[in-house]
């Protein structure tokens, strides 16, 4: 697999590499072309001596040696020269020389030929050619004659000293490319260790130990987002883990306690007949009803949460419905002595779709009978607009606090965690806002500081 | 054996009251967390059936109290969560044993029993006295080789005094273990019943086994 650090290394190595090799490449030439120049130079004041050694005496060309200019191109000189006529005699050469013929190349004085040359005894040298006036010629009657002087230097000392340069350079090169073949990886090994720390954190991540975060302290700015990410995904999976098996241990509890009531009823039955209730049908069937409703609701839960739930508007009256509900619920009501006041104009019509809307009104009519204290007076208001309505359930509810209003609407959520005598269960009102909302609708809760609530319905 | 029941299903609580009784318990209710603490505390039972989602104090709680306060009933948990985190939590909590809604009441009955058996820190299933052998497992009463037919409230009477023989047991324990406490002081309920199993295990030999100690009690043994 390819990794980032395998990657940088590769880069960083070429690059360097290249870099490196480069400068080389050019300190060499640039070295090479300054010794080139100083040895050329060297040549070319050598030339210049011979020059001012040369005079044109009448038509004759004449050298006045002297020891010190001669001194290097004896016999075993390192110097060599020779000076022709214009038309390409020889006049005059060093020793040095021995048999050897410069070949005839020449340029002027201000722009001298330059070029490699091997001279006797092969060794490699350095000529310079150029075509001068001698100096001179006092007898102003003969013609300025021109001659061409060909100097040539022995390249051994600079070839070595550029081969030693060579040498250097190409070894300090791979010296440093090879401390950088070590540096490098070290450094990225060390710099890349905050992700291999949060690699290896994450390979401990499992369904299991969901409570884990990622630490943040001592987080090199790029990883410090990333790290507060997955800390807030881990939270939230968490959160949802903790949901469903929450809903998954209500739902349980919920489901098994009508079938253990149903089973132990049936048994008593069958074993201890005398024993059993005078109303065992009745209750029997209240049973089956109460277990009908809670699957009831769940499925209708599963669906809405699958969002499989379509829709369909239609204009719903809406004080025949509420008037319907509160048919339904006569009994309770009048038992607990409580007191409905509908304000809602005759005929007011709402375009929605009707089991969405009768079933959360439902629910909440029926929650507010349930957790109204008798005498209460119970509150069912409505407006309506071009684009949408507004209905509200309000009643008393002097057990809530402000702070439990966020989690009227959770799953199974009640105040007081366990079943009521009543059969109730905490479905009811996260179901209707999950209806409310696959309907276009949003539901929502507020409590006024005497203590009643209001549940709102409501479509733009 | 006394059985206190704590659950908030009203349907339950009374199957399992019916039902106990007519196995010879004598079975005391409550249908919340308050209630049932309060029982627990001011009556002995020999076995806390308890449900842990309760309204008011929860289950888990109350178990917790009851250990804390080192109430010697056995508790059996009854309730809808059967994950393994629950029954190991419900059982850390102090819980003796665990039955999952819904149940048999069979079930019920015999894990109650167990229990009782092991309040008596007897785990044998025949109780020895003398010629007498009782099979707590068959209810099966046998004297002299001879079954001897006992209604059930006769039977727990005599598993009761079995279960402690050679030790006196008063008459205020009978009333409280077999009678459910709910004997008029002045009548002389325990003593009829007394008498009836004496006739009964008389009919297979006529030694005595239940001996009378005047103003303290009764015991059985084979002296």
């Amino acid at each position: 697999m390819i990794t980032l650090r395998k990657k940088l290394t590769l880069i960083i190595l070429a690059t360097l590499g290249l870099l490196i090799g480069s400068s080389g490449v050019a300190i060499y030439y640039s070295a090479y072309n300054s010794l080139l120049r100083q040895f050329d130079n060297a040549l070319l004041a050598k030339a210049e001596a011979i020059m001012s050694v040369t005079e044109q005496s009448g038509s004759r060309i004449e050298l006045e040696f002297s020891d010190e200019i001669m001194q290097n191109y004896g016999k075993d000189g390192t110097d060599y020269f020779e000076l022709f006529s214009s038309d390409g005699r020889s006049i005059e050469r060093s020793q040095s020389l021995g048999k050897y013929h410069f070949p005839l190349r020449y340029g002027t004085y201000n722009k001298p030929e330059l070029w490699d040359i091997s001279l006797p005894k092969g060794r490699p040298g350095r000529a310079i050619g150029l075509m001068f006036s001698p100096q001179g010629n006092p007898d102003k009657k003969a013609k300025q004659e021109k001659v061409i002087l060909i100097v040539a230097s022995d390249r051994i000392a600079l070839d070595k000293t550029l081969a030693t340069l060579r040498f250097l350079l190409v070894g300090f090169g791979s010296g440093l490319l090879a401390l950088t073949a070590v540096i490098v990886p070290a450094i990225l090994r060390s710099g890349l260790k905050p992700l291999n720390k949060l690699a290896e954190y994450a390979a401990n991540l499992d369904a299991a130990n969901l409570s884990m975060r990622f630490p943040t302290e001592k987080l090199p700015g790029e990883l410090a987002p990333i790290v507060a990410r997955l800390n807030e995904s881990l939270a939230r999976l968490e959160e949802s883990f903790e949901r469903e098996r929450r809903f998954s241990s209500y739902v349980a509890h919920e489901l098994r306690t009508p079938v253990a009531e149903l089973r132990s009823l049936a048994e008593l039955a069958i074993k201890a007949p005398e024993e059993c209730p005078k109303d065992f049908n009745n209750q029997v069937l209240e049973i089956a009803l109460q277990l009908e409703s809670i699957i009831t609701q769940l499925l209708m839960l599963a669906r809405i949460e699958r969002k499989d739930y379509k829709p369909m508007p239609e204009k719903i009256e809406l004080r025949v419905m509420v008037n319907d509900i509160l048919e339904r619920f006569a009994q309770k009501i009048e038992s607990k002595r409580l007191v409905f006041i509908q304000d809602i104009k005759e005929g007011t019509e709402i375009l929605t779709d009707r089991t969405a809307i009768k079933s959360i009104l439902t629910n909440l009519i029926e929650n507010s009978i349930e957790y109204a204290p008798d005498g209460d007076r119970i509150e069912v208001r409505a407006i309506t607009s071009d684009s949408g309505f507004k209905i509200e359930v309000i009643n008393t509810a002097p057990e809530l606090e402000k702070s439990d209003i966020p989690r009227l609407f959770d799953l199974f959520w009640r105040k007081d965690k366990a079943r009521s005598a009543s059969g109730h269960i905490g479905l009811g009102l996260s179901l209707a806002r999950g209806f409310a909302h696959s309907v276009g609708c949003e539901l929502s809760a507020t409590l006024s500081d005497d203590s009643r609530l209001t549940i709102a319905l409501w479509k733009n | 054996m006394r059985v206190l029941v704590i659950e908030d299903s009203a349907r339950l609580r009374q199957a399992i009251s019916a039902w106990l009784k007519k196995n010879g318990f004598a079975v005391d209710n409550a249908g919340d967390g308050g209630e049932g603490l309060f029982l627990a505390q001011t009556n002995n039972y020999d076995v806390i059936v308890l449900d842990l989602m309760l309204p008011g104090i929860d289950g888990l709680t109350i178990l917790r109290r009851l250990r804390e306060e080192k109430n010697p009933a056995s508790v059996l948990i009854l309730t809808a969560k059967d994950s393994v985190n629950d029954r190991v939590r419900g059982l850390e909590s102090g819980a003796d044993d665990y039955l999952v809604k819904p149940f048999a009441l069979e079930e019920l009955l015999a894990r109650v029993r167990a229990l009782c058996r092991r309040v008596y820190k007897s785990k044998e299933t025949q109780i020895v006295v003398g010629d007498l052998v009782i099979d707590t497992v068959a209810r099966k009463v046998t004297r002299a080789g001879k079954e001897i037919i006992l209604q059930p409230r006769e039977y727990a009477l005599l598993e009761y005094l079995a279960r402690r023989k050679g030790h006196i047991v008063t008459r205020g324990e009978i009333e409280e273990h077999i009678y459910n406490g709910d004997v008029d002081v002045m009548s002389n309920t325990v003593d009829s019943a007394i008498c009836a199993l004496r006739k009964k295990l008389s009919e297979a030999n006529p030694e005595p086994i239940i001996h009378t100690h005047r103003g303290m009690g009764y015991e059985l043994s084979a002296k």
